[in-house]
């Protein structure tokens, strides 16, 4: 086998290579929002274009695939898929409807404030898969409409996500991509998620929260709800929170000492296979490892992958740092008018399409434009505002976040489907209060 | 042995605009767990079970095991609220419209096989080409005819 690394790639037909990027590009994030596809395969597909054309050879395309947010998205999805055996998720679920004792309102919550906190330690899909059904079983017994509850688990699970590093997919991308620690995200976001999490909370209760009430028996009901039956297995729950714990332990510190979070996540994923396992004959091993691997969701992964070659494409055509020029053009250069720029564009972008492909778009965008505010550091702000942005724009819209679509099909299957327009008349001025007040913050703490 | 050899030929059905009530009454009466729904013409559009009554009232979440278990929950009133709710609707919401069908001339053993393969209802349907009802075969039917053979030998 030759080495092809020297050789630069010879675009087919002799087309211009931006074009040819570019609208492998614009097709390809078409036909994922028309969502008639898988969209992973959508991805693999265009990647496959982008190095067939000519675009970028093979070494250009594996070299431009993120390998630390696909470690650190697979290590997750791992310690999640053990985890979430155990029944911890609706233990804490259960036990924090009986702590209010029965009251709708607090329920409400309680429910919404366990959503965000699992959303921005563990990814938010996973957090709604677990939390949605019990949900939808405590409002069945409280005999209220779940369309409230569902509505606030959205936006607490894309707030949360919004908190960390490794809260949601756009942040483990920028994180990533901008060398930016678990720390700095604890530093930068996560003052000021908790406020605008409590402000919608607030809102919610102008809108639906007034309106909640339950007989004094459904809330005796929700009373006889027994937690600890949901614990299924008690060491191997002790094992996860022991790795949970010191993941998440490890990821604070991980920039220290000049690890990538993706190697703790990796390392933590490996230790609860083993912790998972340990004592077990090799053949119960072997098919526990299976069942966990089938759990991951390669789908997402290789999603990843494309979009990755895909925008590498894009950006080795020189395409992005036209943009970035251009971005900078119309804002006259001001810093903080681009920041502010960011920051709405990726809201409403990402309240329409899915806010994965853009943030991946928007990465080499943003370090394109980093030279001309006097470099990295520099345009740290921009990151946040991108991070606010593309993590709270997801909860304009039903199709905002893949979270959205998870809570929005269990309310279908339940008989309370939750229409589009309905939820957009609610979500869209909420996701614009929550923006403004980023804004606000962004200016206080960078600008001013 | 063929399917026309074990098939019940007197079978009670249903048909789509009945309540789903009414005909789970007819399947008390009758001592029946699937009742096989039918148009004018005799032709078969899906059954009703004990077992689809059942699926139907129990919350989407739980039969879709999106909930595991729920041991830890009380005893709720959903599933009688849902009961008292869908007996009032039409069989055709509910009827499952992908029940096994057979062919009078089928063997013993290829109707054994597809109940046992099929694994929804412990029933076949025997039917024409025009999918028009003939007799039901049950996997008790078989067992049957097999014990009786045995006891001839």
């Amino acid at each position: 086998m030759h080495n092809t690394n020297t050789h630069e790639a010879s675009v087919v037909f002799g087309l211009d290579p931006t074009w040819v990027a570019v609208t492998i590009l614009l097709v390809v994030y078409a036909v994922i929002m028309a969502e008639k596809f898988n969209r992973a395969v959508l991805a693999l597909l265009g990647a496959g274009m982008m190095v067939l054309c000519g675009v970028i050879t093979q070494q250009q395309a594996v070299a431009g695939i993120d390998f630390n947010t696909i470690g650190l998205l697979t290590g997750m999805m791992v310690i999640v898929a053990i985890s979430q055996k155990t029944g911890m998720f609706q233990y804490v679920a259960i036990k924090s409807a009986k702590v209010v004792k029965g009251s709708p309102w607090g329920i409400l919550m309680m429910l919404s404030i366990v959503t965000a906190v699992f959303s921005a330690f563990l990814d938010n899909v996973t957090t709604v898969l677990l939390i949605a059904p019990v949900t939808l079983l405590i409002t069945d017994a409280l005999g209220v409409r779940p369309y409230p509850y569902l509505f606030a688990q959205i936006f607490a699970s894309n707030i949360g996500g919004a908190s960390t590093l490794i809260g949601d997919p756009p942040n483990i991308m920028i994180g990533s991509a901008a060398n930016l620690s678990f720390m700095d995200f604890m530093t930068n976001l996560a003052p000021i998620t908790p406020v605008i999490f409590l402000l919608t909370l607030g809102v919610i209760w102008l809108m639906f929260g007034r309106d909640l009430s339950a007989s004094q028996d459904k809330r005796e009901l929700i009373m006889q709800f027994n937690e600890n039956e949901a614990l299924k297995d008690i060491p191997l729950l002790k094992k996860s929170l022991f790795v949970l714990a010191a993941v998440i332990g490890g990821f604070s510190v991980a920039h220290t000492f000049h690890l990538e979070p993706a190697t703790i996540a990796m390392f933590g994923a490996a230790a609860l296979l083993l912790l998972q396992t340990y004592g077990q004959p090799l053949h119960d091993k072997d098919h526990a490892y299976e069942k966990v691997m089938a759990d991951v969701e390669w789908t997402t992964i290789f999603f990843f992958v494309g979009l990755f070659i895909i925008v590498t494409g894009v950006e080795h055509t020189g395409v992005i740092a036209m943009l970035g020029e251009k971005v900078i053009e119309l804002t006259n250069g001001d810093f903080n008018a681009t920041l502010g720029a960011v920051l709405w564009v990726s809201a409403i972008a990402s309240a329409l399409i899915d806010n994965i492909p853009f943030v991946a778009t928007m990465i080499p965008l943003v370090h394109a434009m980093a030279p001309s505010f006097g470099g990295a550091e520099a345009v740290e702000p921009i990151w946040w505002a991108l991070a606010l942005g593309a993590c709270l724009g997801g909860n304009g819209s039903l199709i905002g976040a893949s979270a959205n679509l998870i809570v929005a099909g269990f309310a279908q299957r339940a008989g309370h489907p939750i229409y589009f327009l309905v939820f957009m008349k609610h979500a869209f001025l909420l996701m614009i209060m929550s923006i403004a007040i980023s804004h606000i913050y962004l200016y206080i703490r960078y600008l001013s | 042995m063929l399917a026309e050899k074990i098939m019940i030929t007197q079978v009670v059905t249903a048909v789509t605009h009945e309540r789903v009530g009414e005909v789970h009454d007819k399947m008390n009466t009758h001592k029946l767990r699937m009742i096989p729904v039918v148009d004018q013409s005799n032709c078969v559009l899906g059954v009703l079970s004990t077992f689809s009554i059942m699926q139907s009232i129990i919350p989407e979440y739980l039969n879709s095991g999106d909930l595991q278990q729920i041991s830890y929950a009380p005893d709720l009133d959903i599933v009688q609220r849902n009961y008292i709710s869908i007996m009032q609707r039409s069989v055709q919401e509910f009827m499952d419209t992908s029940p096994l069908f057979v062919h009078k001339n089928d063997s013993l053993l290829s109707v054994a096989a597809a109940i046992s393969a099929h694994g929804k209802h412990e029933y076949a349907l025997v039917v024409d080409h025009e999918k028009r009802l003939l007799g039901i075969i049950s996997s008790g039917d078989i067992l049957n005819r097999l014990k009786l053979k045995a006891n001839e030998v």
